[in-house]
């Protein structure tokens, strides 16, 4: 990051090569389309490229900055294009992944990633389904909850249910991963 | 409000699929109690994880070639624009262009002008200087690297504001509050050579939690973000506008968006004005 605000090019590599598949990944998971995702996986990296300051580690953690800029680009992305051809698209989570992309298989940062993913993924399945279907349509949707009210025909009254409990699990089940983040801080 | 209730607005606007006006009552929670921003931080924290759960997918290598080759691009224009041979000249004949109007012509109204060009630039320093000061008073907790990563981003921004503020083919535009406004003023220098505008504003009304100010310029054809910035305490602002591409803007307008920014400025605007030609 440092390199990357004195305007080396070679720092910004070293963070495309780092992360520019979780952008991806993130970016595809929210427009399930492979393109639309590589242009907003290119603005993510430009604008970091262009105000590196924009990112405050006293505020976040610089990954947790980053997935939640690509995510607000990518529902930004994903309501313009919705604007502009007048589709009235159904979100379906439980639709398989879109064709196209390989999986991913850089084996340092999967190793690096991988315990969190898995802990993140175990925690995620653990959910009951209605409640994992509402935090992802939220998530990844960029849904309101009367929009998901809405879209799964289910009170708004039940949705918001679903969401606090949802959330309210998830924040038992990663506790420990939050420990461990908070002593990574500490320790960095 | 019941605790269950509380938790169930705590977190959904974590999840960010709050309407409003429900995420005017949580930011009107978390301003007024700090337990309840607490308690929203550790939902944020979750709700960042959950992006983590995306399978991951490999990019396409062309894109890694195509990133880079903007980047680059990008630097080289930053570096042509900020390269003094290439400004200097215009300036030197700018200034000597000034001098001789205003010996020759209107020599009050131009010393007016030179009046308000230096009081910009040293809005500008003195800006800059304020952010730079309080890095080192403030953040002494960051890590070296941190701050030196700041200091470097202050200082890219330093030079970038004086080639706008300086670049002959600066354009002044006064900025005019909406009703959404409350009576915030601003005032913006465009210079096209530069590809960068400088935006200074005050009286800007204070944001909820989560929102930020984007700044949008707009030309016949598209609208394209200039950036986001937070205020200080007293709803003032001095910062660099970047577009990503290149545009002649006609307009410019101050708006709220969610953090990290919008793909429109939406109803919320409360600053606009005209770049001038």
């Amino acid at each position: 990051m440092v390199g990357l605000g004195a305007g080396e090019l070679e720092a910004l590599e070293g963070l495309y090569d780092r992360y520019s598949s979780l952008v991806f990944s993130v970016a595809v998971r929210v427009l399930n389309d492979r393109q639309l995702a590589e242009d907003v996986t290119q603005e993510v990296f430009l604008r970091l490229w262009r105000r590196p300051g924009s990112y405050d580690p006293e505020r976040s953690r610089f990954r947790s900055w980053l997935m939640s800029v690509t995510r607000n680009r990518s529902i930004d992305e994903r309501r313009r294009v919705v604007r502009r051809l007048r589709l009235e698209e159904r979100e379906d989570d439980a639709a398989p992944d879109p064709p196209g992309p390989e999986r991913f298989h850089d084996p340092q940062l999967e190793a690096e990633l991988a315990e969190d993913r898995r802990a993140v993924r175990e925690a995620m399945t653990r959910l009951p389904p209605p409640q994992r279907e509402v935090i992802e349509l939220a998530y990844f949707g960029g849904l309101t909850q009367v929009e998901i009210a809405a879209l799964t025909r289910e009170p708004l009254g039940t949705v918001k249910t679903r969401i606090r409990l949802g959330i309210q699990k998830l924040r038992v089940a990663l506790v420990d991963l939050r420990g461990e983040h908070d002593v990574k801080s500490a320790e960095g | 409000m019941r605790p269950e209730e509380r938790e169930q607005l705590l977190a959904a606007f974590a999840l960010g699929t709050l309407s409003e006006p429900d995420g005017a009552v949580v930011r009107d929670l978390v301003r007024s109690d700090p337990a309840a921003a607490d308690e929203l931080a550790g939902y944020h924290e979750i709700v960042d994880m959950i992006a983590l759960s995306a399978p991951l997918r490999r990019t396409d290598p062309t894109l890694r070639s195509r990133v880079l080759a903007a980047a680059r691009k990008d630097r080289t224009r930053q570096t042509r624009r900020l390269d003094p041979r290439r400004w200097l000249p215009w300036v030197a004949a700018a200034a000597a262009i000034t001098l001789l109007l205003a010996w020759g012509w209107n020599l009050q109204g131009t010393l007016d002008q030179v009046q308000r060009d230096n009081s910009v630039l040293t809005a500008v320093v003195e800006a800059e200087a304020k952010r730079l000061q309080s890095l080192f008073e403030t953040e002494t907790d960051v890590s070296s690297q941190a701050l030196q990563l700041q200091v470097q981003s202050a200082t890219s921004e330093i030079e970038l504001a004086l080639a706008v503020t300086t670049a002959p083919d600066v354009r002044s535009s006064i900025l005019q509050s909406t009703a959404a406004g409350h009576g915030a003023r601003g005032h913006f220098l465009w210079s096209e050579d530069t590809g960068a505008g400088w935006l200074t504003a005050n009286d800007l009304p204070q944001l909820g939690l989560g929102l930020v100010y984007e700044v949008w310029l707009l030309d016949s054809r598209q609208t394209i973000s200039g950036g986001t910035f937070l205020p200080d305490d007293a709803g003032r602002v001095e910062s660099l506008v970047l577009p990503l591409t290149t545009l002649r803007p006609s307009r410019i307008v101050i708006a709220v968006s969610p953090q990290g920014g919008a793909d429109n400025p939406g109803a919320t605007r409360v600053l606009e004005g005209f770049v001038l030609r």
